[in-house]
């Protein structure tokens, strides 16, 4: 266990689970159908990924896509896996982690709390950041929030609306203390004077 | 000896510092004749040790903690959807907001993963610029740990020592910068400006200031007997549990396992300096405290290398606008932050602003393993326990 | 009380019972040490607040006054103009009689105190035994603090300390035996009296014994579990505000005067030292300052310990020093 870990070796100690792969801007990958995550895990735990360090999950329109990272410890050239799974969004369910790596626990429900993805077997899936009585899963793309500010990147053309609120800003009548007046013309005279 | 050439002898025998764990740290075992009712308390979120606004629940039986149920989300402000709304650029002043202590590591992390996503090279004076002002945020963001060990053991003294060092960096940070907490110092390519002219002298002169106060402190407080027997062997953490709860950074390294990204997964120039991982054996309170002083020491010889090795030249990469397109597609990268492994997962669209931002913060990591660390434990030394775990709120709760 | 013959006669000259005199010049008198206590208490906080500042390499109060010395006055009247928040569920005369209560029993202990050869309010036959008895009062106090308030919190805090102070008024009591037994007194003025050799220096382990069971009475750092910020928040004095905590407050510090006091009556010579005798007083409070500046020291300078090693050291170390310290004065003085 204490070899370093390679692409040659992984179809040696781990060949029911799928195919390792480098990929570009994250390193090695393996990709398996929802249904197969639980062995996929399992195996990886066994091969000698003993750190769990988060899921993350991406929306997309049809499907939502989990991404998780496990670390080795106790191979010589301490190397993550990224482990990639996609669940439908009409039955965004897969199973949970938690009785392999207890870390998944936390970070599971926070993945439940903002993107609704409900871990099966989960010991206590709760909402972890929001309140237990808050409404829709904040980090899927079609959650509204009128509080949710869009900032534009100064190239595209303005959104109508942010140009109506931008202008009703601009309009409203500014009101400068008088104390704050005085100091201004000061500053002003001052600059004349030098 | 020197504390580095304690650590390397020690590694010898992993049975440590010699501390029999069992005698005084299990301190439920001992006492279950007495066992009285339980009395739930609400700890927190406006605790003094809360260390921002962590609330929990504690079952105490007498003095004797025997259940913790951590509730977190006080702070939380969803930068990962706020990111989803900004262009690269403009995210990062945010990241100075979720670990609010060491600021110029956030900084680093995200421009790491999109200089990662967006295949940019930074230039070599940038990439040793980050070295240094990363390394003084890590004694920065170790020396304010400290200060709450020592004020959570009831030595208060110690924290105006500490602070007077900090406050030393705050303005050599002041001087690249301009600000004093959250930086916004790092660019997409590189930094926001260059040093300014005797800047490195007087980091030079600052770390000499700090050997020697980190000398004193060290007998003041890490030394102090009572310090000590608070400390050594109360709330242990065997690597297995440590890994298996997701711990990283110092207080994964204080269990004795050598996970450091700057030598698991290098990054920048960290190739081409000399520095050793620091570890202990048993990720008690004291061992969680006392790597903090170990790592300061290994910082302080980082930057001064890296004060040696600078190299002229420009410190932003060149072309780089504002509002820039990377190709779809998605990267992870991730620092040593002072708490940990900060890391990033960016998906990009192909778009001026990321698809999805994926913030794994160490401390989340950390503070999930209390429960599970301390139950069982004397109540003081719970408090010892969330201490030592450093945990920032603005980073768990994000 | 009435020794002079003048004041006899006075009384009877015109009319008035030689209790009523009595009582009428005990009161006169307690009122001028209670009058004392509030300035040394000006001075005391004042002190503490400079000593930790120049510890912390800061300033301390600098802006009210000289050199801030008025700032004791400044937060007084803060927290006279207080608002005086009452928890609903509070029991109401057990909290509002816990800070009088805790504040008298500090006071009274210092009313045996002879700060000078004959000047002293009361001096008591048995006044070792009363200054040792009747400040412990002072528990109930702080019981009836955590126990009124209703609040978690302030439970735990009073219940650390009901536990740390009875364990160590045991090895404290037992520790001044050795003392009594060299004077033949428990007469503090005649304890002071016998100091030809301070008694520091023929009782060494009584003295240790005395100095860090005073410090756990007084909750002071290493000792000040009830209180522990870190922990407990404000342990018993959670709940109060405006003056009630500041009698609590001001409690703390009359209760370390008067067992600074202590100690230098029993361990340190009293009022003796070099000089013509008018200077007595000035050497009695030199002493106490010194005694009272070593608490501040230790309190700024160390951590805390935790709650069981509070009542381990108290039970398991210091008792059976201070038995050990009645068992070697004894042997000596048999032989001798």
């Amino acid at each position: 266990m204490n070899e370093e870990f390679n692409l040659e070796k992984q179809e040696k100690e781990m060949p029911e689970q799928g195919k390792i792969v480098l990929e570009d801007g994250l390193g090695y990958a393996l990709s398996v159908e929802r249904k197969d995550l639980l062995k996929a895990a399992s195996g990886l735990k066994e091969a000698g990924f003993d750190l769990f360090q988060f899921v993350a999950g991406v929306d997309y329109p049809d499907s939502i896509k989990l991404t998780y990272r496990v670390f080795s410890s106790k191979r010589k050239n301490q190397i993550a896996v990224f482990l990639k799974t996609e669940v439908p969004k009409d039955d965004p369910t897969v199973d949970s982690l938690v009785s392999i790596w207890p870390a998944a626990d936390w970070h599971e429900r926070e993945t439940f709390d903002l993107l609704g993805v409900d871990f099966v077997g989960h010991p206590n899936m709760s909402r972890i950041f929001m309140p237990g009585d808050w409404v829709g899963y904040p980090l899927r793309k079609d959650y509204a929030d009128d509080r949710i500010i869009v900032m534009d990147d100064g190239k595209k053309e303005k959104p109508a609306a942010k140009v109506e609120k931008a202008e009703a800003v601009e309009t409203a009548p500014e009101k400068v203390p008088e104390a704050h007046q005085e100091q201004v013309q000061e500053a002003e005279d001052a600059k004349t004077d030098s | 000896m020197s504390k580095l050439e304690e650590i390397k002898t020690s590694e010898v025998s992993l049975d440590g510092l010699g501390v029999d764990i069992s005698s005084n740290g299990d301190a439920g075992e001992s006492r279950t004749d007495i066992r009285s009712e339980e009395l739930a308390i609400n700890f927190g979120p406006q605790h003094p040790s809360a260390h921002g606004v962590f609330r929990a629940i504690f079952h105490v039986d007498g003095e004797v903690v025997t259940k913790i149920e951590p509730k977190i989300g006080y702070l939380h402000r969803c930068f990962e959807k706020i990111a989803e709304n900004r262009t690269y650029t403009q995210f990062i002043p945010y990241t100075d907001r979720m670990d609010y202590v060491s600021s110029m590591l956030n900084n680093w992390a995200y421009v790491l993963t999109v200089e990662k996503l967006a295949g940019i090279e930074v230039p070599e004076r940038a990439e040793y610029i980050r070295v240094i002002v990363g390394e003084l945020q890590r004694i920065a963001s170790h020396l304010v740990f400290l200060t709450t060990a020592g004020v959570e053991t009831g030595a208060v003294t110690p924290y105006m020592y500490y602070f007077d060092e900090r406050e030393q960096i705050l303005n050599l940070f002041e001087g690249v910068c301009g600000a004093r907490l959250t930086y916004n110092y790092m660019r997409i390519g590189g930094v926001s400006a260059d040093l300014p002219d005797g800047w490195l002298e007087d980091t030079k002169v600052f770390l000499k200031r700090l050997a020697k106060t980190m000398d004193e402190t060290d007998k003041l407080l890490l030394g102090n007997y009572i310090f000590k027997k608070r400390m050594i062997g109360m709330v242990p953490f065997t690597a297995e549990d440590a890994l298996k709860w997701g711990l990283t950074g110092p207080s994964l390294r204080a269990a004795g396992v050598p996970y450091d990204i700057r030598k698991a997964d290098p990054y920048s120039v960290y190739p081409r300096i000399d520095f050793d991982v620091c570890t202990r054996f048993n990720c008690d309170n004291y061992d969680r405290a006392s790597i903090r002083s170990d790592e300061i020491r290994q910082s302080m010889r980082i930057i001064e290398q890296a004060i040696e090795q600078i190299p002229d030249g420009p410190v932003k990469a060149e072309g780089i606008p504002k509002v820039f397109k990377p190709a779809a597609g998605e990267a992870y990268g991730h620092v040593e932050a002072s708490r940990g492994d900060l890391g990033f997962y960016i998906v990009s669209d192909g778009t001026t602003k990321p698809y999805r931002v994926k913030i794994q913060g160490p401390s989340f990591g950390n503070l999930q393993a209390l429960p599970a660390m301390a139950e069982g434990s004397y109540f003081g030394d719970v408090i010892l326990a969330f201490g030592t775990l450093d945990t920032v709120f603005g980073e768990v709760d994000r | 009380m009435l020794s002079s013959a003048q004041l006899q006669e006075f009384a009877n000259n015109y009319g008035i019972p030689l209790w009523g005199l009595d009582a009428s010049i005990a009161l006169v008198l307690a009122v001028a040490v209670f009058c004392l206590c509030g300035l040394g208490v000006v001075v005391l906080v004042y002190m503490e607040r400079k000593i930790a500042a120049d510890f912390q390499i800061r300033y301390g109060p600098l802006h009210v006054g000289w050199h801030g010395s008025l700032q004791l006055v400044a937060d007084i009247l803060k927290l006279i103009t207080k608002e005086d928040v009452f928890p609903k569920k509070a029991d109401p005369w057990i909290f509002r009689l816990a800070p009088a209560i805790v504040f008298l029993a500090a006071f009274v202990g210092l009313l045996v105190m002879p700060i000078g050869p004959g000047l002293v309010v009361q001096d008591l036959n048995v006044g070792l035994i009363y200054v040792l008895a009747i400040p412990s009062i002072g528990i109930a106090g702080l019981i009836m603090a955590g126990f009124g308030s209703y609040n978690k919190y302030a439970m735990m805090g009073s219940l650390r300390a009901a536990a740390q102070m009875v364990s160590y008024e045991i090895p404290r009591a037992l520790s001044v035996i050795g003392v009594v037994m060299i004077a033949g007194s428990a007469k503090l003025s005649a304890i002071v009296g016998a100091q030809g050799i301070w008694h520091i220096i023929l009782q060494p382990l009584g003295f240790m014994v005395f100095l860090v069971s005073t410090l756990a009475e007084l909750n002071r750092t290493p000792f000040d579990l009830p209180d522990t910020e870190a922990e407990l928040v404000a342990g018993f004095s959670m709940e109060y505000s405006g003056m009630r905590f500041a009698f609590f407050f001001f409690g703390e510090y009359i209760a370390l005067m008067a067992a600074s006091a202590l100690t230098v009556v029993l361990f340190l010579g009293g009022w003796h030292g070099p000089g013509p005798e008018f200077l007595a007083p000035v050497w009695f409070l030199i002493k106490t300052f010194g005694v009272i500046f070593l608490a501040m020291w230790i309190r700024w300078t160390l951590p805390r310990f935790r709650i069981d090693q509070v009542m381990d050291l108290g039970w398991k170390v210091l008792l059976p020093l201070a038995l050990l310290n009645i068992l070697i004065t004894g042997i000596v003085m048999l032989i001798i």
